[in-house]
């Protein structure tokens, strides 16, 4: 039950009428880690933030096993840490330090708690030593790895991540790949960057249209080339069979 | 139009600063029935936007350009409560890292920049067509609420100056009302200009909301606020102006002739003894004559076709 | 920056106390300035900054000097001379003039030091403690943080019209040609923050945010504050008695 991310027949609309998903069901056991992947306008995005009740959703998601309506919103909200795909949306804060203790604080901990915990998650993403700093001059990898850090904080058992490397240059790609390659959290991970797919994932799900037109293990999914190329991806180098 | 210190007595800022308080307070308060819980990054996020857009020179036509002041603009599209809020964040953001305008006078500042701007600019337009179904007559009041909001700052700013004996009112107020008159245009040009295309993109914020109450209200609120600065003339320096004193010390007193005034020489009423009460009434008199042609300018202009 | 070691909020005391100070002394109290100029420049070294620095950036507020000028020429008094087109302007005005510059230039001049002696989060919590409230301060916070993201969104957007514009003028002769398209800019740069404001707030509720601000940090006044927030209003007091009342 811990851990675990469990979707069933979940739609949205939007409030001009436009349907964004369809009837989408998922189920991410504990610890796995699921690539969504689709084109642009697939619905990637509006699905993340159904997770933790941002958006009000038809159908049933349950994280860690409790249900996601508006009485468990504060639980739901700790429990799934929602990685935004611009970073500079998600950094409000005037320092890198208030931004990690942003949740904290509203979360009620004690205050002498919170500066540890900030210290962790900064040294945990590799940003220690850059409390003071302000957002608008961190670089685009580091706003991304602070952003995850404000997330962790929290210690989430889910993490969602929207495109998160996405406007990166290839080493802070390749930087954060390794860093969420070590994290245990339960991760779904919507995003163009195939070899972020290969290399992390063991599950895909495909998303079209706001609905689910393939699932399966990473590894077969990226040999399908047509499936690939209909659904408007790219198969990554040296998985064409 | 930021007052730097020095320009205004130490008793005179402090009383800025509490005017400027309980307005800002009167605005938290209402601006929390309308905008609900996602006002604070609204609020912040658009005084950012007005900062920017306060910085930057925007090019009008033909090669000129300007700058947006944007109080009207925002109070029209956030609520004029909302709007208050984001402009004083924005003019304190000015004073403390710009130190454009000072501290001690700074309550003044907000009230011009911000208070008096978004106020007057939101129920002048409303005044003058803002609620009308007609889209022109909505850019009609739009425009002139905007271009009164910037003269009535100004005007306000003069008034200050004088009271604080710093600049006489004969020099001030139509100094500062003529050098805004090119401001206001151009502010009340770009306004209408950004609503236009609003209109275009996204209707639903330009439709007019019905939440804030009746327009009426807030022009006499802004009337009551005008008599309270006439009511403050007489505490201005009662030596004789500048213009006396110098014709006294060049031998020419006898020469000059009363010009045509409307009968109110000397900011005094004739028949009326006590020189205090008499340049209480002049100067309220005069008050209420530029308010009431502002309100006239904008209920004619909106009833025009 | 060194931490100036004394509680903000104290700081914004005694600087609000310097400059009313400032303002008390009558006009033509120029030794009372000078010793305020001296306590500014005791106050610099002991938090160790630059004086070249914070010339520089005081130098940057003072376009106002401009209407400073006009003051000899409208306050009556004593006439000190003449202008070769027939203004006149008085004793009493240049001693004004003087003065007003004198308050201005030693407002900006403390301002200054409060702005660089502190980061600005730290100014606006302790504006917080003294009362301010917590919502304007936010609000001031999130301006601050969104400030140059915005700015730099508008100058793309500016360059990038430019880039467009034939450079000649408006193309037909329609001289609201121009107009209408900063009216466009204008308008995006509005609609993007006003998107931005709605994502922000779905990060905030995200983390929890449930409709009041953060307040995180607990300022409490050390001896050392207390002290130095006596000081400075005893010097206001002494400013008051020099210029022997309020008005």
């Amino acid at each position: 039950m811990h851990h675990s991310l469990d979707l069933t027949s979940v739609s949205y609309t939007y409030p001009d009428g436009r349907q964004a998903l369809h009837s989408v069901s998922l189920y991410l056991a504990p610890g796995e880690r699921v690539a969504l992947i689709g084109p642009n306008g697939a619905g990637k995005s509006t699905l993340l933030l159904t997770l933790n009740g941002t958006l009000a959703f038809d159908g049933e998601i349950k994280v860690c096993g409790l249900a996601v309506n508006r009485e468990n919103l504060p639980v739901v909200r700790a429990a799934v840490g929602l990685l935004f795909e611009d970073p500079d949306d998600q950094l409000f804060s005037p320092t890198v330090w208030e931004e990690v203790a942003f949740g904290p604080l509203h979360m009620g901990w004690p205050r002498a708690d919170i500066s540890s915990k900030v210290g962790e998650a900064l040294a945990a993403v590799g940003m220690s030593g850059h409390e003071k700093r302000v957002p608008h001059d961190l670089s685009q990898g580091e706003k991304k790895r602070v952003a995850i850090a404000s997330v962790l904080v929290m210690d989430p058992e889910i993490l969602a991540l929207d495109d998160p490397t996405g406007g990166l240059d290839p080493r802070a790609r390749r930087e954060l790949g390794e860093l969420l390659t070590e994290m245990p959290q339960t991760m779904l991970i919507a995003t163009h960057d195939m070899r972020l797919v290969r290399d992390l994932t063991t599950r895909s799900v495909v998303l079209n249209g706001g609905r689910v037109v393939a699932e399966g293990l990473t590894a077969e999914l990226l040999r399908d080339r047509e499936l690939l190329e209909t659904n408007g991806l790219e198969q990554p180098e040296g998985w064409a069979d | 139009m930021h007052l730097p210190d020095g320009f205004l007595p130490a008793w005179l800022g402090a009383l800025g600063w509490l005017l400027a308080l309980a307005g800002i307070g009167i605005a938290l308060r209402r601006s929390d029935r309308s905008c609900d819980d996602r006002q604070l990054p609204l609020m912040g996020v658009l005084a950012a936007f007005v900062f920017a857009a306060q910085a930057l020179n925007f090019p009008i036509a033909a090669g000129t350009s300007g700058h947006l002041l944007g109080g009207s603009l925002l109070a029209l599209l956030i609520g004029p409560w909302a709007a208050v809020v984001s402009m004083t964040a924005v003019t304190m953001l000015q004073g403390l890292v710009f130190q454009d305008g000072g501290l001690l006078v700074m309550g003044w500042n907000i009230l011009n920049l911000a208070v008096f701007s978004c106020l007057s600019g939101w129920a002048i337009a409303h005044w003058a067509g803002y609620r009308s179904p007609d889209r022109r007559r909505r850019l009609a009041g739009a425009f002139v609420g905007a271009w009164l909001s910037v003269e009535l700052s100004a005007m306000a700013a003069a008034v200050e100056l004088a009271v604080g004996g710093t600049f006489p009112l004969w020099l001030g107020l139509p100094a500062m009302a003529g050098s805004h008159a090119v401001i206001g245009a151009v502010e009340a040009a770009i306004t209408v200009a950004v609503l236009v295309f609003l209109h275009a993109v996204r209707p639903a914020l330009v439709r007019p909301r019905e939440a804030e109450g009746r327009p009426a209200n807030w022009v006499v609120l802004g009337l009551a606020v005008a008599l309270v600065f006439a009511s403050l003339s007489p505490l201005a320096s009662p030596l004789p102006d500048a213009l006396e004193a110098a014709a006294l010390a060049g031998g020419f007193a006898g020469r000059a002739t009363a010009g045509p005034s409307l009968g109110l020489v000397d900011y005094t009423w004739p028949g009326i003894a006590s020189p205090a009460l008499a340049t209480l009434l002049a100067v309220a008199v005069g008050t209420l004559l530029v308010y009431a042609l502002g309100t006239l300018l904008a209920g004619w202009l909106g009833r025009r076709r | 920056m060194n931490e100036p070691g004394i509680d903000p909020g104290a700081a914004w005391v005694a600087t609000l106390a310097f400059v009313v100070g400032v303002a008390l002394l009558p006009d033509g109290g120029w030794s009372g300035w000078l010793a305020a100029y001296g306590v500014l420049l005791l106050a610099a070294l002991a938090l160790r900054l630059s004086l070249v620095r914070l010339l520089a950036r005081s130098l940057l507020a003072l376009p106002f000097v401009v209407a400073v000028a006009a003051i000899p020429f409208t306050t009556p008094g004593e006439v000190a001379g003449q202008l070769p087109w027939g203004w006149t302007f008085s004793h009493a005005g240049l001693v004004k003039a003087g003065s007003v510059l004198a308050r201005a230039w030693l407002s900006i001049q403390a301002f200054v030091i409060l702005m660089v002696a502190y980061p600005l989060t730290d100014l606006l919590t302790g504006l917080e403690r003294l009362g301010l409230p917590g919502l304007l301060v936010n609000t001031i916070g999130f301006a601050y943080r969104y400030l140059n993201l915005i700015r730099q969104e508008a100058e793309r957007m500016l360059r990038a019209r430019q880039a467009r514009a034939a450079g000649k003028g408006p193309a037909g002769g329609k001289t609201w040609f121009e107009l209408a398209s900063t009216g466009g800019l204008l308008g995006s740069l509005f609609l993007r923050s006003l998107d931005r404001s709605e994502r922000v707030y779905d990060a905030m509720l995200a983390r929890g945010y449930q409709g009041n601000g953060p307040t995180w940090r607990q300022l409490r006044w050390t001896g050392r504050d207390l002290l130095l927030v006596l000081t400075a209003l005893g010097g206001l007091i002494l400013c008051w008695w020099q210029g022997r009342g309020w008005v």
